[in-house]
């Protein structure tokens, strides 16, 4: 084959267009032995995955088809009645609506204070940052449940500190507390929602904001712009992808919320707290007095599944901004 | 005659004033930032404060920070007739063995994915995409009774199993990343003095990596120290096995108004991981900010 080849018309050397050059093609049982080890390397985590991942998704949508109380094996096969059951479900539709309560007071509040916080922090000439981060960030490395069930009783002993005056006008009962009490119980929830993940959304929204150029800043302040020019035209446009993600993780998160539910109220007085993911776990391991039916892990199932499918825009959406955000990224030349 | 270029003394004196100002607006900022943080880590001192108390100091002032006597007899109980030292014993057992089983899955599986090609690869990928959208069931009825089949309910090694399976796929994730940043001349080398591929692997690039297995590391150790779902199913009815965060739970019922010494068991359980957060605190801001980005 030439490499090269004269050109009739300048008669200079024109390079030839090479054919490929092509691996020869080793039928497929030849390649999967000399792949072995990449084979013997995936294994773990694959059977890992495939057991406790995969199948058990495909197992639970069959569990939804049944009755079953969790002794033996399923054996009352009742189609799709869960599912009409979890749809006229007034206890499930109270707990889907108190998630979306919880989860419509907390996001935007936590998500702003966050970012104002973080823009605070982010001055380099404010030493100690780095302390006042770690405090904030303190609650949210600690597990949930852990500082939950100190709260309630730090709750409970608020309750005796509560001016007479407000007992008086009928605003607070003290024997039922702040807890025990229909009117309050969710906003306690919500603020203990608030101030234990707040951390987390700090050091996100703090990243982001460092991985802002310094030379953007400098060149505005040299046109003359001010410290809110800055903010509106250099900092949100930039800190947009990284914060749409924030904002969805959050949604998905707060919508999920179980563990603090759990330990302070269980579902509130008469599931006036009551969230999806507990509805859940009363169905499946703990069944709380008033709910109209006792273990039934197939109607358990059943609701979770439905839940996901209601939450299906939020996750899919979650999977899509991800890529969406690091394409963004890549373009505004914040990341290779 | 030299002239040097001297601010006049009036433009002195405004900047003097201006500095004066920003220092007293960061003066400010300090303070306030202080007053709110102190606020807002309010329910450890309080916390740490009622562990402290005796019963009777606990019951007259609850809300008090400062207890009058220091009572360490709270923890005492805690870590024994609360059984807290157990507790403490079996999370330190889950996280070691968790920890380690996930480094070496995950960066394993993440090697062969980065760096060779295998008939199926592209299959595995695209189910991995879908895996992520498919809504799904309470899929921890299934893996009990995948548990069970195995005989494996009345044991430590149900969370520990499922510990490992459930952070292999995101960490493989991290450590795919960090491999291909890894030039591949060092394997190249490795191969041309005779490294067979998992000697390669062991010996070359695994060590190669060892940031990316810090970041691992921690982030695993914070996940499995304080997760509380998957092991309260598996070990809430079995005392001996519990880890922190179920015993935390099941003290409420069992204990009910032992208060000073539930106040002594939480701080048991939440001080290791404050004492790492504090003194590792710029490796888990970078494996978030990492994360993030």
């Amino acid at each position: 084959m030439a490499v090269a080849s004269i050109s009739p018309s300048t008669g200079g050397l024109v390079p030839e267009a090479q054919p490929r050059l092509q691996k020869p093609k080793l039928p497929l049982w030849k390649q999967i032995i000399s792949s072995r080890w990449s084979y013997v390397f995936i294994a773990p985590w694959l059977i890992g995955t495939a057991v406790f991942g995969w199948y058990p998704m495909l197992s639970s949508i069959r569990y939804t088809l049944y009755n079953w109380t969790g002794f033996g094996e399923p054996t009352q096969f009742v189609g799709l009645r869960h599912f009409i059951k979890v749809a006229t479900s007034p206890i499930f539709w109270r707990s889907v609506g108190n998630a979306v309560r919880y989860t419509v007071v907390l996001v935007p509040i936590q998500l702003s204070l966050a970012l104002i916080l973080a823009i605070i922090l982010n001055n380099p000439r404010l030493r100690f940052s780095a302390i006042f981060r770690a405090a904030f960030f303190i609650p949210a490395i600690c597990s949930v449940i852990v500082l939950a069930v100190p709260v309630r009783y730090l709750v409970l002993n608020l309750n005796r500190a509560v001016p007479q005056v407000f007992v008086d006008i009928g605003l607070f009962n003290r024997s039922l507390g702040f807890l025990q009490d229909s009117r309050y119980a969710l906003s306690v929830i919500t603020a203990f929602g608030i101030w234990q993940s707040f951390g987390y959304n700090l050091v996100f929204f703090l990243a982001a904001l460092q991985s802002v150029p310094v030379e953007l800043y400098e060149a505005a302040t040299v046109d003359g712009a001010g410290r809110l020019a800055k903010l509106w035209h250099i900092t949100i446009p930039l800190i947009r992808p990284v914060g749409v993600l924030i904002l969805l993780l959050a949604l998905l998160g707060s919508m999920r919320v179980f563990e603090s539910v759990l330990a302070l109220t269980d579902g509130g007085p008469f599931f006036a707290t009551e969230v999806p993911m507990t509805y859940i776990y009363h169905y499946a391991f703990r069944p709380v007095r008033g709910m109209g039916g006792s273990i039934n892990l197939g109607f358990a199932s059943a609701a979770a599944l439905f839940y996901s499918i209601l939450l299906l825009g939020l996750t899919a959406g979650q999977v899509i901004v991800v890529r969406w955000s690091r394409a963004r990224r890549r373009e505004l030349g914040l990341s290779q | 005659m030299t002239t040097v270029a001297t601010p006049s003394l009036h433009v002195q004196t405004q900047k003097r004033k201006r500095t004066t100002r920003a220092q007293i607006g960061r003066l400010v900022t300090y303070v306030v930032l202080s007053v709110i943080g102190w606020f807002y880590l309010f329910p450890f001192w309080w916390m740490v404060a009622g562990s402290l108390k005796t019963k009777n100091e606990f019951f007259s002032r609850p809300l008090s920070l400062i207890p009058q006597e220091w009572f360490f007899a709270n923890y005492v109980d805690a870590w024994n007739k609360a059984k807290f030292g157990t507790y403490f014993l079996n999370t330190v057992f889950v996280a070691c063995c968790v920890v380690g089983g996930v480094i070496i899955f995950s960066s394993m599986a993440a090697y062969a994915l980065a760096r060779t090609e295998f008939p199926g690869k592209r299959i595995l990928q695209t189910i991995i995409v879908v895996t992520l959208f498919l809504p799904a069931g309470y899929t921890i009825i299934p893996v009990y009774e995948i548990m069970l089949k195995l005989h494996l309910t009345n044991t430590i090694w149900a969370i520990i199993i499922l510990g490992i399976a459930g952070a292999t796929g995101f960490n493989a994730f991290l450590y795919w990343g960090y491999f291909a940043t890894i030039p591949k001349e060092f394997e190249e080398a490795a191969v041309i003095d005779g490294a067979s591929f998992v000697q390669t692997f062991w010996r070359v690039v695994f060590p190669l990596a060892k940031p990316m297995t810090g970041t691992v590391a921690l982030m695993t150790l914070l996940g499995v120290w304080n997760d509380f779902f998957t092991p309260m199913i598996f070990t809430l009815n079995k005392p001996h096995l519990r880890t922190l965060a179920v015993g935390m739970y099941a003290f409420v019922s069992e204990n009910s108004r032992d208060w000073t010494a539930m106040l002594a068991a939480a701080i048991i359980t939440l001080t290791p991981i404050i004492l790492t957060f504090i003194f590792l605190q710029r490796y888990f801001v970078e494996a978030i900010s990492g994360a993030v980005k």
